[in-house]
Parts: C-alpha cells; sequence; structure tokens
C-alpha cells in the first residue's frame, strides 16, 4: 500500500477480465472506495502476470475464463513473480471444483459476477485485513 | 487512475434477486451455441445495453449473468 498525501492508505488494484463492459462495471463498484485505485486493466492471463509482476498492486481481481492463460494458472505465476499481492477471483462460474482450484492456487477470495456489487467490496476488505479466504 | 465516469448506486441487498441458476445458466450456453454470428452479436448487444452504467441503478444480476453469457458466445466466434 501506497502513502497519499492525505495520509491515508492507497490500495492498488489490477482488474483481468477479457470482457470491456464487465470491467467498467467493476470501476464504478471500487469506485466506492476513495482510496482504492485501479493502477491497471488487462485482459488476458498472460498480462496479468506481466503487469502484476510490474505493478505489485495490493490486489488482483481475476477472472477464470481468459485467453491466453486461465485466471487459475495465472493466479499460480502470480504468487510466484508477486507474492505479497492478495488475489480475488471475480468470475461467473459458480463450479465447486472452480473455487477449489481457485483457492488452490493462492486466492484469497472469491466472488460471483452476479453479486460482485453485494460481495466483492467486503471480500477486498477482508482480504486485506487478514487474508481470510471468502 | 483509470477514470470511470459515473459512479452506480449500490443494489438494496434486501430485494431479491432475479438470478439464474447453473442449469439456467447451461441452458443459455447451449441454446447460444446454436445461433449464427450475427445473432450471437445481436444477443451480446441487447445484454450489454442491460448493463448500462446508469446513475439510477447498478444492473441486476441476471443482466450480468447473460452479459458474461452472451460474451463467451461471442469470443468463440472471435478467436
Amino acid at each position: 500500500m501506497a502513502e497519499n498525501p492525505n495520509d491515508e492508505k492507497t490500495l492498488s488494484i489490477l482488474v483481468a477480465d477479457d470482457l470491456p463492459e464487465w470491467r467498467r462495471l467493476l470501476q464504478s463498484i471500487l469506485q466506492a472506495r476513495l482510496n482504492w485505485q485501479v493502477v491497471g486493466e488487462v485482459c488476458d492471463g498472460m498480462e496479468a502476470v506481466q503487469r502484476t509482476a510490474e505493478l505489485r498492486p495490493d490486489i488482483v481481481l481475476l477472472d477464470i475464463g481468459m485467453p491466453l492463460l486461465n485466471g487459475i494458472e495465472a493466479a499460480q505465476r502470480i504468487r510466484q513473480v508477486s507474492p505479497s499481492s492478495r488475489i480475488i477471483f471475480v468470475t461467473q462460474n459458480d463450479g465447486r471444483e472452480s473455487r477449489t482450484a481457485a483457492l488452490a492456487a493462492g486466492a484469497e477470495g472469491y466472488v460471483l459476477k452476479a453479486s460482485a456489487a453485494r460481495d466483492l467490496l467486503p471480500a477486498i476488505e477482508t482480504a486485506m485485513r487478514d487474508g481470510h479466504k471468502v | 487512475m483509470i477514470e470511470c465516469p459515473v459512479m452506480a448506486r449500490r443494489p438494496d441487498i434486501n430485494r431479491q434477486e432475479d438470478i439464474l441458476s447453473p442449469e439456467d445458466l447451461k441452458a443459455l450456453g447451449d441454446s447460444g451455441a446454436h445461433l449464427c454470428p450475427s445473432s450471437v452479436r445481436n444477443f451480446y448487444e441487447r445484454a450489454k445495453l442491460c448493463c448500462r452504467i446508469s446513475d439510477r441503478d447498478f444492473p441486476s444480476a441476471r443482466a450480468i449473468q447473460e452479459l458474461v453469457q452472451a460474451w463467451k458466445l461471442l469470443r468463440k466466434w472471435r478467436f
């Protein structure tokens, strides 16, 4: 987390999803927290890994079904290149196998897109506070 | 920071959400798989319209589910 002039901690967030409209909706949700900053948007798993390595964001919001490299594999690589970044999956996939794979890949959270407006902010706050899996 | 011009109102968490079950989503994907590219494009454009950010409301859970499903179908044709 970086310091800003008002002495509030700024939370940096990288968004990885290939659906442009969804990235816009995510921005809208995240704007509810003034000290949270989306530092980058990417639309495939490879780019998610590369940008995470460069930017070292506090939070990476990952979709599962992305081109080039899926979100699960991307999360495994992100764990290596930026161990301090917290990963939260934001996906349409509600299957138990996907949840298990996501958490096994090192994610701190798993939020369904359909309920992201309600669940995403608490999931990020929980992940940043104590790294609990939600 | 990447700017987003509008922040939609948060949904009422007490409101009963109209939400598609995993089975509904699979059926939607299966039926969409038989559509021609232009129909998939129309489906996607309609879903996109339903998910427009307005200053009144955030899109419903169902609208978001349909948008994502439409995108998955469109992606199959594009890539």
